[in-house]
């Protein structure tokens, strides 16, 4: 089953992007730990979409399908340049005093997720994650 | 939503989730903290990079000063975050 939701491109629309994954959930039974890794992965790439591409304030599209035991979640962001998130660098682990902010959600997803994809077509940049459920 | 409050014993608690739209929240209390404080997770059910890092630049400010966070009663889900994050030596965590 799958369902998919538009969001106003702004951070305040976090709350209802929670609603959206907990009202998936009811449809589907997902454990905990998957559940926290999709959260995460939903908030750290809407978010990024928020803030580094301003150039288009058209809604973002988030679609959450089970496929198995896998979940598969996708944002598109309409109207952008192409900025692919896969090939953000981990963040570097220096001293405390020295550690800037920035690439730490990026590098969450990356751990947290099974697998991570990024397109530009037509426009839009799509970004594709797999959470394995067991 | 959250809801952080300092307690009477100094302890700072934290409630509900902890993301980007709560930063502002967050900082309004953090930002007031001066000397060592003890960071109670207990009622947190989720954290992401934005209180990371909220967290991280208290820790900074303290730090300099010769005091420290020091984090208590956080859920598996969240210390897990915060291994991924590299943050398990940078926070002391019990």
């Amino acid at each position: 089953m799958a369902m998919e939701r538009a969001f106003k491109k702004e951070i305040e629309s976090l709350e209802a992007v929670f609603a959206f994954v907990d009202e998936f959930r009811r449809q589907e039974l997902i454990p905990d730990e998957p559940l926290y890794a999709v959260k995460l992965a939903l908030e750290e790439l809407f978010t990024n979409m928020v803030k580094y591409h301003p150039e288009s304030r058209r809604e973002v599209v988030v679609r959450l399908e089970r496929v198995a035991d896998e979940l598969v979640g996708t944002l598109t962001d309409s109207e952008v340049e192409p900025f692919d998130v896969t090939l953000v660098p981990a963040p570097a682990e220096p001293p405390l005093e020295k550690r800037r902010p920035g690439g730490l959600g990026l590098h969450l997803v990356r751990q947290m997720v099974d697998d991570l994809r990024y397109v530009h077509t037509g426009g839009s940049s799509t970004v594709i994650f797999v959470k394995k459920l067991r | 939503m959250l809801d952080v409050k300092i307690g009477i014993d100094g302890d700072i608690r934290l409630e509900g989730r902890f993301d980007a739209a709560q930063v502002q929240t967050a900082r309004a209390v953090f930002d007031t903290i001066t000397t060592s404080a003890r960071v109670d997770f207990s009622a947190l059910e989720y954290i992401s990079s934005a209180g990371l890092e909220v967290l991280l630049a208290t820790q900074r400010r303290l730090m300099g000063a010769q005091h420290a966070l020091t984090l208590v009663h956080l859920n598996p889900h969240i210390r897990n975050v915060f291994r991924y994050a590299g943050f398990e030596h940078i926070f002391k965590i019990e």
